[in-house]
């Protein structure tokens, strides 16, 4: 949370242009007529690719602000991986200080079972008493529950005491 | 014991004033252009990452030269250019000079322009990785002000400048849990980019050892 500089970013854009002849659905004659549909499919293509990225870009920004990520590219890769993962983290986000505290942190990290399943989990670092912990993420599992939609069995919220 | 830190978003900026406008910048870049393009080609510049701005005011104006995959970009105008690296760190820094040196350079050479101050800012985006963020700001929040109300204060921003130097301590609007450190110095225009490196790097240091924080690398 910054209290003086609004603007503490270069400013620059990195999500990559699109450049020539990266893509073109023309560079060969085709033996047979595209038909129309496939090529209106096609049209702009790296530009509905180069649109998902910065989108995909500006959601893991607004995730950084809430979670505490590891300096590893594991949460990333995996945030991309589940693409609605990071949406569901943004609401949890707004529930979860609501339950824990506005100055609480939380942090993300992987891990992977037996069977190579990855997880991702959401801890909330806690510095009181375990039974404060378990009160708070009773009272965010009331909202998460009613919240769980397919593709968020892959997150789990969780505390860790320090 | 000195808090761990990450600083997963840093970059880097340096803005040169000529010391006077030179009009023929403004109205045919393309000799410029081309000049600066050549020099950055062992980065691999694309003809699509250059972008003119001809909004605002003529100071403001010019062409923007961007190197995405290393992540700098260097802007000529008129009366000034400047130059920014994100994900700058020291690491990669011999390589930041020597995009920086090749731009500069070409922009005497081609564009006939005389150099300036050089103003450097060097930003950090830094994660504790035990502590609350507002744990490390705390120290910097007077006392006085502090008591005026008896809630926690729940972020804060210091700011110091000097003749030559401005270092403003922030919590981060990018991070959880982060603080914001931009470290402003400026060099006489004859200052070598060793120097200049070296004097950021022991500015960074200082405001490190200040803050009692320091950079994991592992």
């Amino acid at each position: 949370m910054n209290a003086y500089l609004e603007l503490q970013a270069s400013g620059n854009n990195w999500i990559p242009s699109v450049h020539d002849m990266q893509f073109r659905s023309n560079q060969e004659s085709p033996t047979f007529p595209v038909p129309r549909s496939c090529v209106a499919i096609f049209n702009g293509f790296e530009k509905q690719m180069s649109a998902f990225a910065a989108e995909s870009e500006a959601v893991l920004r607004e995730v950084r602000r809430h979670f505490v990520m590891p300096s590893d590219s594991s949460v990333a890769t995996f945030l991309a991986e589940h693409r609605s993962v990071p949406q569901t983290l943004l609401e949890a986000a707004d529930h979860l200080r609501e339950c824990f505290g506005t100055d609480t942190v939380f942090r993300l990290g992987t891990t992977v079972d037996e069977a190579g399943l990855q997880t991702l989990h959401a801890a909330v670092i806690w510095p009181g008493r375990v039974a404060e912990a378990r009160t708070a993420l009773a009272r965010f599992d009331d909202w998460w529950l009613a919240h769980v939609r397919p593709g968020t069995g892959h997150l789990t919220f969780t505390y860790e005491l320090v | 014991m000195p808090e761990l830190v990450t600083i997963p978003i840093s970059y880097f900026e340096v803005a040169i004033n000529y010391e006077r406008p030179v009009f023929q910048l403004w109205i045919d870049r393309a000799t410029v252009l081309q000049g600066i393009f050549d020099a950055l080609k062992p980065w691999n510049p694309h003809i699509n990452d250059t972008e003119p701005r001809n909004e605002g005011k003529p100071s403001e104006q010019g062409i923007v030269v961007k190197l995405p995959l290393k992540r700098a970009s260097f802007f000529f105008g008129p009366a000034t250019c400047k130059f920014s690296r994100d994900d700058a760190d020291w690491s990669s820094a011999d390589e930041t000079i020597a995009i920086l040196d090749a731009a500069l350079t070409a922009l005497t050479l081609f564009g006939h322009v005389v150099l300036g101050k050089k103003s450097t800012a060097l930003n950090l985006h830094i994660q504790p990785q035990t502590l609350a963020f507002m744990d490390l700001l705390s120290p910097f929040v007077p006392r006085e002000l502090a008591a005026i109300e008896s809630q926690p204060i729940r972020t804060m921003a210091s700011v110091a400048k000097w003749e030559n130097r401005k270092v403003t301590i922030d919590g981060s609007g990018a991070l959880a849990n982060g603080l914001f450190l931009r470290l402003e110095r400026d060099f006489e225009a004859g200052a070598t980019y060793e120097e200049i490196a070296s004097q950021l790097r022991r500015d960074e240091a200082e405001l490190f050892t200040i803050i009692g924080i320091e950079e994991d690398r592992g």
